[in-house]
């Protein structure tokens, strides 16, 4: 007993004489406190109720999270940013592996040039490209359309017609604008693999394929995870480029631009005010944005495979 | 010694701003918005400022969007909110039965006198459900026009008289031949979706009766929608789904569609951005197909309840809205009808519009304008209207059939107004009207 009145004593005298420091880094967590934190609780303790944003609000217990899951536009949703997600990670990701090899091998000149023009893309506003997109993708007078013609193939109607294109033409946005992000960091990754390993890899005979997939992938596994969980948060929140490109909250032809992150939206604060049903879904993506970046932090683990690798 | 000129330098500085906050006997009146409300209202200030000795007005204005979120937050807030704020009619009807906002028909304002002076199915939208509050006083309104190209309908042989296009679109019979005269493969189209022959059934968004039954199944609009289909069939139209696209925009400057209805401050967009070159081109007409008369949009002028100046708030919102002269010099700025029926008896309603190729527009208007029905608002029409032009636009892409159209639309309407429909039926329900 004495032992823990003791160690708390010591406690607070340790951060009595480190009260400086504490000033120093009061600052974020007092604006994280406001700005973090509180919308997080509130937004939990909001899911329970029926609430306009002004009005009173009406306890509903689970009901916003059971509407959730019988609406079917909910469903669409969930099943329209999986589809985006996964398509668009396949160039995404593979992409962006693919050309950070290609980049960090001495063969290339102006390697400086191909990362800016590739990186571009991260740094144009949204909003302008997409609105940009937006006539590119027009069915009567886009530029994709005229070449398709050209190239004798039937214009496709990308916006329009029953809404097959629809989620083609996000996943094309989506892929352009994020292959530079997670091409940079898979570059940053691969020069920081020692030299050592290749060298000794050449000297035992290794071919360029088996230094790929045997050293080179392994050792960036840390890194693809990163990215893997990142992309996850990317995808789920994928809210303005789909919003410009189809001009509506509800994902224009037959909804099949509506995004999880759209359909939130709608219902709270842009299209309607029903916050109740809004912070629900908010909880459900995150509990979802949760779930899967656990899963590949499952499939793609922890363990150091720099020792591994030295140790063979 | 330095710790003292740090001191000194401090105060100067806190003095120095002083005399700026400092007691200059003009009251500040606050009027948020978004544009070209604030055009609008420059034509109007100086006059009341003039009436107001003392007074100085200021204008907080922005996107609609953010105007309406800003507004939203400041009402939850408590404070944040200008004196006077305009409304839009989607926002008029979120705010109309909670909190926030002073209720005009109550004293020291009683708006109730001024009742008859302006257009009835408006001044209805910003009442409460049991009628006995309501928040906005009309400011303009959006008689439902057609527009056409003159020149175009000549080129092809059709009528371009407005008075014969009325007679040939009177119906839907009419409006196809004229569509099939003026399409040009690949070229030029009537209108940019056959869907809108069906949207523009329910510009009232007239989607509920006041016993909050679905009215799907109004006079006039079965024929809208089989019209429709009929012209998809065909390949009339340009299938650009959104009239508001750039596309669609690019379109209606160059010609390639000859016709498009919304509410007349469409008028204004056309002489400004849309087709500032086309002058003398252009048309009105009535909608088609005997589709009722019709409004769209139209804002409204509130009053937050938390403002400190609450009654030169009043004073500013009759000076603007229940005053021929004003709601006439805004009516000339900036093309918002009046919703305030006395303005429509001076001279600027018989005006010749050259844009329009000479044509009395704001005489059709005003008869839009009085033959109006009302049309009973409800906290889902938006969502309704969203999911209708879902319904519709996707139906008429997969080739279905037109009570498959109709089907899908109520299952979309009563999926997407769950939450807003329980809550209107407690409202009604309170108010002792269900």
């Amino acid at each position: 007993m004495t032992g823990k009145v003791q160690t708390r004593k010591m406690l607070w005298r340790e951060i009595r004489s480190n009260r400086v420091a504490y000033v120093y880094i009061a600052p974020f967590f007092i604006l994280f406190a406001i700005f973090g934190l509180f919308p997080i609780l509130s937004g939990l303790y909001i899911s329970f109720f029926r609430w306009d944003g002004v009005g009173a609000m009406k306890w509903k217990g689970i009901d916003n999270y059971a509407r959730l899951f019988t609406d079917p536009m909910f469903l669409l949703s969930m099943k329209n940013t999986l589809i985006i997600g996964v398509i668009a990670h396949i160039p995404i990701l593979f992409g962006g592996l693919i050309l950070a090899y290609i980049l960090n091998g001495k063969f290339v000149k102006l390697q400086n040039v191909f990362k800016t023009v590739y990186f571009l893309p991260m740094v144009t506003s949204a909003v302008a490209v997409t609105i940009v997109f937006q006539v590119l993708f027009g069915y009567n007078f886009g530029l994709i359309n005229y070449f398709l013609s050209l190239l004798g193939l039937t214009p496709i109607n990308w916006l329009g017609g029953a809404g097959e294109y629809v989620k083609a033409a996000i996943i094309i946005m989506f892929s352009w604008k994020w292959i530079g992000w997670n091409m940079v960091i898979y570059l940053a990754g691969m020069q920081g693999i020692s030299e050592d390993i290749y060298e000794a890899a050449t000297i035992d005979g290794a071919s360029a394929p088996q230094t790929f997939f045997r050293i080179t992938l392994p050792l960036l596994k840390p890194i693809i995870l990163f990215t893997l969980i990142q992309s996850t948060i990317g995808t789920v929140n994928l809210f303005t480029e789909p919003y410009v490109l189809t001009n509506s909250l509800t994902g224009g032809t037959n909804n099949m631009g509506l995004t999880m992150m759209m359909y939130l939206l709608n219902k709270a604060p842009k299209g309607n005010n029903i916050y109740g049903l809004a912070s629900a879904a908010a909880y459900v993506i995150t509990v979802l944005v949760i779930l899967i970046s656990l899963l590949f932090q499952r499939l793609l683990g922890d363990r150091d495979l720099t020792k591994e690798v030295r140790s063979r | 010694m330095r710790k003292l000129l740090a001191l000194l330098l401090a105060l100067l500085f806190v003095a120095s701003a002083a005399p700026l906050a400092s007691a200059d006997q003009t009251t500040v009146l606050t009027v948020g918005g978004w544009p070209a409300g604030d055009t609008a209202f420059k034509a109007i200030i100086p006059g009341f400022e003039a009436a107001h000795p003392g007074v100085k007005v200021e204008l907080v204005f922005m996107s609609t969007a953010d105007h309406h979120q800003q507004l939203a937050t400041a009402i939850a807030a408590g404070s944040g909110a200008s004196d006077v704020v305009m409304l839009e009619q989607a926002w008029v009807g979120r705010f109309k039965d909670g909190e926030g906002f002073e209720n005009l028909l109550a004293a020291p304002y009683n708006a109730g006198e001024l009742k008859d002076q302006f257009v009835e199915y408006k001044w209805n939208l910003a009442c409460s459900v049991d009628k006995q509050r309501m928040i906005g006083l009309v400011w303009d309104i959006g008689p439902a026009t057609l527009f056409y190209r003159r020149d175009i309908f000549d080129e092809v042989g059709l009528p371009s008289d407005p008075a014969e296009v009325d007679k040939l679109f009177s119906t839907w019979d009419g409006f196809l031949q004229a569509a099939e005269k003026v399409y040009i493969p690949g070229k030029r189209w009537l209108v940019p979706s056959a869907s809108y022959l069906y949207e523009w059934s329910w510009m009232n968004r007239d989607f509920y009766n006041d016993k909050l039954e679905l009215n799907v199944e109004k006079p006039g609009a079965l024929e809208a929608l089989n019209a429709a289909i009929t012209m998809r069939q065909k390949g009339l139209d340009a299938q650009i789904d959104d009239m508001w696209s750039n596309e669609a925009n690019a379109a209606f400057g160059s010609g390639a569609i000859a016709c498009v209805a919304a509410g007349c401050w469409y008028g204004g967009f056309l002489k400004s951005w849309i087709a500032p070159d086309a002058a003398g081109k252009w048309g009105v007409a009535h909608l088609p197909a005997g589709i009722s008369t019709s409004n769209w949009g139209g804002s409204y002028l509130a009053i937050p309840s938390q403002s400190p100046h609450k009654d030169l708030a009043w004073e500013f919102i009759k000076y603007a809205c229940a005053n021929a002269d004003s709601q006439n010099a805004m009516f000339q700025a900036v093309d918002y009808f009046p919703g305030f029926t006395p303005a429509w008896d001076s001279d600027i309603y018989s005006a010749e519009d050259p844009y329009f190729a000479g044509q009395k527009t704001r005489e059709l208007w005003v008869e839009i304008a009085k033959n109006t029905q009302p049309t009973f608002a409800t906290l889902m029409d938006q969502a309704a209207e969203a999911a209708m032009q879902t319904a519709v636009r996707s139906g008429l892409n997969e080739n279905k059939t037109a009570e498959e159209i109709i089907a899908d639309m109520k299952s979309r309407i009563e999926n997407d107004t769950r939450d807003d429909y329980e809550k209107m039926q407690e409202l009604m329900e309170d108010a002792g009207l269900l």
